[in-house]
């Protein structure tokens, strides 16, 4: 195994860099999908790779076939065509990753109605990166069947635009049409790009190896033992693995969109310092954006125009006023998407719950209590643009997606409750000042300098949601910015975590 | 003549879509121009995107296909298609 936070990799990377800009520039995308067999090859069981050749094959040979009965204007034939093929990549990746849920699932049923008989699970090993690329494979042949995007001709093309190396761990879920332009036209050596790059996989680098690792050794100690680390450890712990989260995914996705960017090509970005969103709505607009935006167009526009939709809303119009028409339609729509990325997070109940119903719950309240939270302003008179408001907004967001995602990071449903009750059971504000900090696997030191780098992190954050910090640093004279890139290389060296007992190749959504 | 007549055609299509967007966003003080976009009408993100592109559908009766629906950028581009559609 080659994570991408590990010297292993970033010794790849510099290899791949280099042979990259030596060979000419119609030979680079070559190169690109020899690296990404390497990639796949070192990351992944190689008999796992058929699923990947299926994938790409398939797709292929529909892309180009919808091509060719949409000209010859058949296009009953196109969408059979496109159905085959959908049926195909997702039956594949619904039978490997949620075949043994449906198999407890159905054992559940069967033990309940006292039949003595289960079915065995299935051991299936997954090839690495599925749930990314076969949502952005059947968004390529969504948009070939709509007309939006043409079939590559290229078998090997396409095979790199659907297993492109970087995008293998965590995505992002990348467009043909926005790919295309950039994978196979070759760049010349250019410093910007390559330091641009390098530059981002350091931040990467520096926000898993030495925030989000540091931040799990905490949160970790906290989970193990509710019943000890009881009333605010709990809540402590739930916000800490929010940021932990965050900060893996996001320096996941730093590493990744840097090192794309030295091969000269631009990734989708996957995230929009979603803590200062101020609403939950807002904030998964800008927390794993691509995964949004692909659900929106390959999945609730679709649902919302399809003649189903048209007919239940039809039915409800002759019942309703025409507003609450509309928000039967909608919210039914949402809860139909919600269930799909809540069950896009894994096999199990709790990220249905967690993931998919939890966030839905909060935004549809949100919207129902809008109007009546909009009175309460105009009655008290509270401004809503001011900065003390939108803290107050961002820090309910924070709390509320804090709490989703304990489903997220516990073990099951009724953990989550457990921990909750213990959470609820105490109340021990003093653990912030009495030192107990200090025992929750990290010493003293460690703290005091993981919350400074914190608070740098969110400083950078803040500027960024007002400039281009690489920008700004980039206009610097080269001591000053030779300077900064040592100070973070040394931050990663000296207070990242390594070695035995950390495993920095794990990402947490890694195994999607 | 011919070309006079599409720029009454598209005044036409301009008001009747007018009154779609009031209709849809409940406000009767909107006033759509050709580069109107999502960002100018409060209420116009994803969700109500696609009822207001139903609500065109039906009122001009043409029928955009998905990738139609995704790529529009402003008012004018969906005038347009709407031309396009109906010519």
């Amino acid at each position: 195994m080659m994570g991408v936070a590990t010297i292993e990799y970033f010794i790849f990377l510099i290899f791949a860099i280099g042979v990259y800009y030596c060979i000419p520039r119609r030979n680079q995308w070559i190169a690109l999908l020899v690296f990404s067999i390497i990639f796949f090859i070192l990351n992944s069981s190689i008999y796992t790779g058929v699923y990947l050749l299926i994938t790409i094959f398939s797709v292929y040979e529909t892309a180009n076939r919808i091509e060719i009965f949409t000209r010859n204007n058949q296009p009953k034939r196109a969408k059979r065509e496109l159905v085959v093929s959908l049926c195909l990549n997702l039956g594949m990746l619904f039978v490997l990753k949620y075949g043994n849920f449906i198999i407890d699932n159905i054992n559940v049923i069967l033990n309940t109605f006292s039949i003595d008989y289960s079915i065995s699970n299935i051991n299936f090993v997954l090839p690495i990166g599925i749930s990314f690329y076969t949502f952005t494979a059947i968004g390529y042949l969504l948009d070939c069947y709509w007309g939006v995007a043409k079939s590559e001709k290229n078998p090997l093309k396409t095979a790199l635009f659907i297993g492109y190396f970087p995008l293998l761990t965590s995505g992002p879920i990348t467009k043909q049409s926005e790919m295309s332009s950039q994978l196979y036209k070759g760049y010349e050596f250019n410093w910007k790009n390559v330091t641009f790059g390098l530059q981002r996989v350091l931040w990467g680098l520096f926000k898993k190896l030495v925030l989000s690792a540091k931040l799990a050794i905490v949160v970790n100690t906290i989970y193990a033992d509710t019943v000890f680390y009881d009333g605010l450890y709990v809540w402590f712990a739930a916000g800490l693995f929010m940021i932990q989260l965050y900060t893996d995914f996001s320096g996941c996705m730093d590493i990744i969109i840097g090192t794309s960017e030295c091969f000269g090509i631009v990734l989708p970005e996957n995230f929009k310092n979603p803590f200062f969103a101020r609403s939950v709505q807002e904030f998964w607009q800008r927390w794993h954006i691509t995964l949004g935006a692909w659900m929106r167009d390959y999945f609730m526009y679709p649902l919302l125009k399809s003649n189903a939709w048209a007919k239940l809303n039809s039915f409800t119009k002759k019942r309703f006023s025409k507003k609450t028409a509309k928000k039967i339609s909608t919210y039914l729509a949402m809860l139909c998407v919600w269930l799909v990325i809540g069950l896009w997070h894994g096999a199990e109940w709790k990220y249905i719950l967690g993931q998919g119903l939890w966030f839905y719950s909060c935004i549809v309240l949100g919207q129902i209590f809008e109007p009546k939270w909009k009175k309460l302003h105009q009655k008290f008179n509270i401004k809503t643009t001011t900065f003390s408001y939108h803290l107050f907004q961002s820090i309910r967001v924070f709390i509320l997606v804090s709490i989703g995602n304990m489903f997220f990071r516990l073990n099951s449903i009724k953990d989550v409750f457990i921990t909750i009750k213990n959470g609820l059971g105490n109340c021990n504000p003093w653990i912030f000042i009495d030192g107990s900090m200090y025992n929750l696997g990290l010493s003293e030191k460690e703290v005091r300098y993981t919350i400074f780098f914190l608070l740098i992190s969110l400083v950078v954050a803040i500027l960024q949601e007002k400039t281009s910090i690489r920008e700004r640093i980039y206009e610097q004279n080269i001591v000053y910015r030779w300077l900064i890139y040592f100070a973070l290389i040394f931050i990663i060296i000296i207070f990242g975590s390594y070695g035995p007992g950390y495993d920095a190749q794990s990402f947490i959504y890694q195994g999607f | 003549m011919k070309r006079g007549e599409l720029i009454m055609t598209r005044n036409e299509v301009f008001e009747r879509l007018n009154e779609v967007f009031r209709d849809v966003f409940d406000d009767e003080d909107i006033v759509v121009v050709d580069a109107t976009t999502a960002d100018d009408i409060e209420d116009w993100d994803s969700l109500e995107h696609i009822n207001l592109v139903i609500a065109v559908e039906k009122e001009f009766g043409v029928k955009f296909n998905m990738g139609e629906v995704n790529s529009l950028k402003n008012v004018g581009e969906m005038s347009d298609l709407v031309l396009s559609k109906l010519n």
